[in-house]
This record gives structure tokens, C-alpha cells and sequence, in this order.
């Protein structure tokens, strides 16, 4: 009997917990959309975001600044992340075994970007590579996207991504 | 002799005298009509276009990822005029400049061509109207944003057919000139309401094409 009572008792807390586990930020829609809040004040941002699929999947999407020896934070397959920047020019490279790849986007005060990461054939190994993205192909490509974990991101994207 | 020299001082200390005040009249009082600030006049109506305002403009050039450069300025057109209370502020036509932001050609193993545009500015009569927020009027999924995207095809192939798949290449994306796209004005616009202007143009139509707030470039 104490057995069932106990499997009842995790049974009602766990979706609670898993709840509470949540960013608040990026809270799930029932649908599985995310809802993508608004850039602080006199701020844009871009949503950087990978898709799932078996193709290079075991390999990550590091996202660094052009210049800039450590990274925003890395995509695995199916992973996205947030970052929240000043508005003007902005440069991006992702970096693989054999090659980089760059990209330069205008960031709007009060806006959100999106750039896709892919990882396209190599001679050796998958090449990571950035382009310009909508929030239609994001909403329609993504069906299930997951924020990246917390220890894979800058201490800057992380305080955005994971508030609190 | 010493009355020359006297003569010389006197004159000498007259020249250091200021010279009387223009302000005073013949009798001496100040002539406080002229010292008065000018009485306020009513302010002239004028019209305000708040920042951010979406505008929809037209690319005059012919841009692509394979044949533009970043950096490069394009000319734009303002293809629906800015009316704001039944008053075109601006009107249709006038002219102004956007820049590539990021161009890329497409590459192997599918890579998609890349074109990122900015808006510039718009010129009204040598007044310059600061723009933002370009974004290409989306048809669905596609965007003239990038290029016909084969990495999926690329990899497919590579893993059946091994290295082949590497040299399928991704395709370009190319504007043509007239291409419609997004904007916003960048700052708070003033404009003087005119007198006796014509009469006020009909407001615009709510725009649909697009989704100025929330979208890739």
C-alpha cells in the first residue's frame, strides 16, 4: 500500500517539477512552439537553431564571434538558443574540422532574428554552416526544438536563456 | 602747447566712452517694444511619423548572393507613400539607398547562396529619412534571404553514393530590380502640415505581405 501511495505521490509532483525546472523565459506551448519573449529595452536578438536529423548529428555548432576566442554557445541537433544583443552590425562564425563559415547580420532594436545551423558534407568530417533564417522556417523546420543546456553556453547567453 | 595736449586727453577719453545705448528713445526710456520676447505665435501644425513605421520600398538593382559584395550600396524607392492622418507625408517614389549587409555564394555540398540588405535611408527634397529594419516579403517558407538550400540532398547522396554528394552545389538567390520588401523609419518625423495643401490622400491599406517584427533577414 505504501508502495502505491508513493508511485501516486510522484505521479501528481512530477509534472510539477519537471514545470518548475523550466526557463521561465521560454515557457512550452501545449502545441510544442515555443513562445520567444521580446528583447530587453534598446536591445535586438537572434535565435541561433539547429535542427534535428541523423546527418552530423554527433557533431556541435559552435557559435562564436567573429574574432572572439570563446564561444556564444554551441547547437546540438535539435537545440536553439536566444542571444540578446546591441542593435548594429554583427558578425558570427561557426568553426569545424576543416573549415569555418561566417555570417554578418543588422541587429534591430525591439527584434528577433533567426539563423539556422547546418552540417553540410565534408571530406573528413560534417562542416558546420550559418545562414540567414525566418520565423516561419524556424516554426515550420523545427517542430520540437530544445533550449541548449545551461553549462553550453556563455555566462552572457546563459543569464539570458536561463533567468533566475 | 599744453592745451593741444589737454585737447588730445579730452578727446582721447571721449572715444573710451561707450557709445549711448541704442535702446533708449529721444527722451531717454527704454524702448521696451523692441527688448519684449516676440509674442508666442500658435505653432504651426505639423504632422508626426513615429519611429518604426512600416514603409514598404522596392529595390532598384539587380542584387544576388553571387554578384553582390558586402558593403556595396543599392539604390531603393519608396513604392507606397507614408500618408498619416489622411495627409501624404511622403510620397511615393522618392528615392534613397539600402547596402549589403552579407552576400555569400552558394557553395558545395549544398550550401545556400546568402543575402543579408539593410534600408538606409530614404531622400525627401534633401532631407534625409533614416531607415531600418529591411526584410524581404516572405511566399511561405521561402525567403530571398538565401538560395535553394540541397545540404539535405548533399548528404544524401554522400551517403549513398559516397564523396559525389560533396559536389552538388547549393543555389544563388537574386533580387531583381522592383522587388518589394519591408522597412521602418528609424526616428520620430516631423512634418509641417501644409497650408493649403491637396487634398488628403486615402490611408493605406494595413500591410499583409510581410511581418516586419519578428523574422530573419
Amino acid at each position: 500500500m505504501k508502495k502505491v501511495l508513493a508511485a501516486i505521490a510522484v505521479a501528481v509532483a512530477a509534472p510539477v517539477a519537471m514545470t518548475a525546472a523550466a526557463p521561465a523565459a521560454f515557457a512550452q506551448k501545449a502545441e510544442g512552439e515555443i513562445a520567444i519573449p521580446a528583447p530587453p529595452p534598446g536591445k535586438g536578438q537572434v535565435l541561433f537553431y539547429r535542427t534535428g536529423g541523423l546527418s552530423g548529428a554527433a557533431l556541435g555548432c559552435a557559435v562564436f564571434d567573429v574574432g572572439a576566442e570563446d564561444k556564444l554557445s554551441s547547437l546540438g541537433a535539435g537545440k536553439y538558443f536566444i542571444l540578446v544583443s546591441d542593435p548594429g552590425p554583427r558578425s558570427f562564425t561557426v568553426k569545424s574540422l576543416e573549415t569555418k563559415d561566417a555570417l554578418t547580420l543588422e541587429i534591430e532594436e525591439g527584434e528577433t532574428q533567426f539563423v539556422r545551423c547546418k552540417i553540410k558534407t565534408g571530406f573528413m568530417s560534417g562542416r558546420a554552416d550559418i545562414g540567414p533564417s525566418t520565423e516561419t522556417e524556424f516554426r515550420t523546420k523545427h517542430k520540437n526544438p530544445k533550449l541548449v543546456d545551461a553549462d553550453d553556453m556563455s555566462e552572457a547567453v546563459r543569464k539570458t536563456n536561463y533567468p533566475g | 602747447m599744453l592745451s593741444l595736449v589737454l585737447a588730445a586727453v579730452l578727446q582721447q577719453a571721449a572715444a573710451d566712452v561707450p557709445p549711448a545705448s541704442p535702446m533708449l528713445d529721444s527722451v531717454g526710456d527704454p524702448v521696451t517694444a523692441e527688448l519684449a520676447a516676440p509674442a508666442p505665435a500658435d505653432p504651426a501644425p505639423v504632422l508626426t511619423l513615429p519611429a518604426a513605421t512600416p514603409i514598404v520600398i522596392a529595390v532598384d538593382a539587380e542584387l544576388g548572393s553571387k554578384i553582390s559584395t558586402s558593403g556595396q550600396m543599392f539604390p531603393i524607392r519608396l513604392a507606397q507613400p507614408v500618408v498619416i492622418d489622411g495627409t501624404e507625408v511622403l510620397p511615393a517614389g522618392i528615392t534613397g539607398e539600402g547596402q549589403v549587409v552579407h552576400a555569400k555564394k552558394a557553395g558545395l555540398a549544398g550550401a545556400a547562396g546568402e543575402l543579408v540588405l539593410a534600408a538606409r535611408y530614404l531622400d525627401y527634397n534633401g532631407r534625409r529619412i533614416d531607415l531600418r529594419s529591411f526584410r524581404f516579403m516572405e511566399a511561405g517558407e521561402t525567403s530571398l534571404g538565401k538560395g535553394q538550400d540541397n545540404t539535405g540532398v548533399s548528404n544524401i547522396t554522400t551517403a549513398v553514393a559516397g564523396p559525389i554528394g560533396f559536389f552538388i552545389g547549393g543555389g544563388n538567390t537574386n533580387v531583381l530590380p522592383g522587388t518589394l520588401a519591408n522597412a521602418k523609419t528609424r526616428n520620430v518625423e516631423v512634418f509641417a502640415l501644409p497650408a493649403s495643401g491637396p487634398a488628403p490622400a486615402p490611408a493605406p491599406a494595413p500591410e499583409t505581405s510581410g511581418n516586419p517584427d519578428s523574422q530573419g533577414e
